[in-house]
C-alpha cells in the first residue's frame, strides 16, 4: 500500500510518542493500515492518518492492562527531549497514563496534540475541524485537570502530614 | 532541564509533513528560518531524517478470505450471522504480533452462552431503547448497557466502540455478572461527534474479554452482538 511506504514511518514514530514503545507503536499502525486496507472511502492523506493513529494509540493507552504494561516498559530514549514551552508542563507517558483516566476522548486527544505534539490552538482546531475559541477552552480545562492530577500526586508522593509546615 | 525552542515549536506533524516535502510556498519558508535559528525544533527534525534510515516492516495485509467475506457486509448483518452462528468461540481476527503484524486466529475466551441468549440494548438517558441492531444518537448522548442473559449465568462482559479512529472501552469490564433480565453493565458512557459508530456488547465465560483483541476489529461468532449508531441529522438540514 502504497500510503502505508510514505506514512508508515511517520505514523509508528507517532504513535510512539503516545505509547512509549515502539513494539506496540509498530503493531498499531500495522492494525490500522490492515483496516484501511478494507475500505476505499477514507482520506490516505497524513492529517487524517495522524489523527487516526493518535486515537487509536489513545485507545491502546486507555486499557489498564495495557497502560501498567507500558509504564513498566517505557522506553525513555525513544523520542528526544520534548520541547518545553514557558507557560506547560511537558507531559510524559507516565502522566499521560494518568490523565486518560481524568478527561474524555475528545479532551485527551486535545491534551496529546498540544502537549506531545507542539501543535498551536490554530493547527488543532483545522486538525479537528473545530474553532480556535473551542480549543481555548478545552485547554483551559486540560489545564486545570493537569494542575489537579500533579497537585494530588505530589501530596499523595509527600505522604500524610507530608505538605504541613 | 528539557531544552527550550526559541519560539512556538514546530509541532511534530508540520515537521513530519515538511519533511516529506508536503509543505510548500509561504507556509514552508517560515519553517526553514525557524529551523535555522532553533537547534531544539532542528533536532526534533534530525530525529525523523535518522528514524527514517531504518527500515519499515513489512505490512501484512494479505487478504484472510473468512473475515474480509464477513467484513464486507454490514454490521448489523454481520452481528445478526453472529447471533445465529453456532460455533465456538474461536474467532477470526487480526493482530499485531511483536513488530511482524501476522494475522492470527484470535481466542477472546471460551463461552457456551451463544448470541441468541443474550440481549442488548442501549439505553439513553430519556429511557430511549435502541435495542435493534441500528439507531441514531446525538452528540453527546449518555447511554448505559443493558444486557439479559440466562439467570445464573457467570458470564465476563464488555463494550468496544468502533470508529474511525479506532477502537475504544467506554466502560469498565464486568468481569462476573449475574445474568438475568436487563441487567445493566455497570457505568455508562457518551456518544459524541458525527460520525458512525459501532458498539459491540463481548462477553465471555471463564476468562475476562481480551480488550487487546479487541483493538482491532473482530468479529466474534457467537459472542459479539453489535448495534450500528448514525449521527441524527441535525435540525436545519
Amino acid at each position: 500500500m502504497e500510503a502505508y511506504e510514505r506514512y508508515g514511518r511517520a505514523l509508528i514514530r507517532r504513535a510512539a510518542r503516545v505509547v512509549g514503545n515502539p513494539d506496540d507503536a509498530r503493531d498499531l499502525v500495522q492494525a490500522l493500515f490492515v483496516d484501511l486496507y478494507q475500505r476505499d472511502d477514507v482520506p490516505l492523506d497524513l492529517p487524517y492518518l495522524y489523527r487516526a493513529i493518535t486515537n487509536r494509540s489513545l485507545s491502546f493507552l486507555r486499557d489498564e492492562s495495557n497502560r501498567a504494561r507500558l509504564l513498566e516498559r517505557n522506553v525513555m530514549a525513544l523520542a528526544p527531549s520534548p520541547r518545553t514551552r514557558c507557560d506547560d508542563r511537558v507531559i510524559g507517558l507516565d502522566l499521560l497514563a494518568k490523565l486518560v483516566r481524568e478527561l474524555d476522548d475528545a479532551e485527551t486527544e486535545v491534551l496529546t496534540y498540544h502537549y506531545l505534539d507542539d501543535m498551536t490552538q490554530d493547527e488543532i482546531a483545522a486538525l479537528l475541524g473545530l474553532s480556535r475559541k473551542t480549543i481555548g477552552k478545552r485547554l483551559e480545562r486540560l489545564r486545570q485537570v493537569v494542575r489537579r492530577v500533579v497537585e494530588t500526586e505530589a501530596a499523595s508522593q509527600a505522604g500524610p502530614g507530608g505538605s504541613q509546615p | 532541564m528539557s531544552p527550550r525552542c526559541i519560539g512556538e515549536p514546530i509541532s511534530w506533524l508540520r515537521l513530519e509533513r515538511f519533511h516529506l516535502g508536503e509543505i510548500q510556498g509561504a507556509e514552508r519558508e517560515p519553517i526553514v528560518e525557524h529551523l535555522a535559528a532553533c537547534p531544539v525544533c532542528a533536532a526534533c527534525l534530525a530525529h525523523i531524517q535518522d528514524d527514517d534510515a531504518h527500515a519499515l516492516p513489512p505490512l501484512s495485509v494479505s487478504r484472510p478470505a473468512r473475515r474480509n467475506v464477513l467484513s464486507l457486509f454490514p454490521v448489523r448483518v454481520v452481528a445478526a450471522l453472529s447471533a445465529l452462528a453456532a460455533g465456538g468461540a474461536l474467532v477470526l481476527g487480526l493482530r499485531g504480533n511483536g513488530h511482524r503484524g501476522e494475522l492470527q486466529h484470535a481466542r477472546l475466551g471460551e463461552s457456551r452462552v451463544k448470541g441468541d441468549a443474550i440481549a442488548f440494548s442501549l439505553v439513553r438517558d430519556d429511557d430511549e431503547r435502541i435495542a435493534g441492531t441500528a439507531g441514531v444518537y446525538r452528540d453527546g448522548d449518555r447511554f448505559k448497557a443493558v444486557v439479559t442473559c440466562p439467570p445464573g449465568a457467570r458470564v465476563a462482559f464488555d463494550v468496544v466502540v468502533y470508529d474511525l479512529g479506532g477502537a475504544s472501552f467506554p466502560l469498565e469490564p464486568a468481569r462476573e455478572l449475574a445474568c438475568g433480565n436487563d441487567v445493566p453493565l455497570p457505568g455508562a458512557f457518551r456518544l459524541t461527534g458525527d460520525t458512525d459508530e459501532t458498539v459491540c456488547l463481548v462477553w465471555s465465560e471463564g476468562a475476562p474479554v481480551d480488550r487487546g483483541t479487541l483493538a482491532v476489529r473482530v468479529v466474534g461468532e457467537g459472542h459479539t452482538l453489535c448495534k450500528e449508531l448514525s449521527p441524527a441529522p441535525k435540525p436545519g438540514r
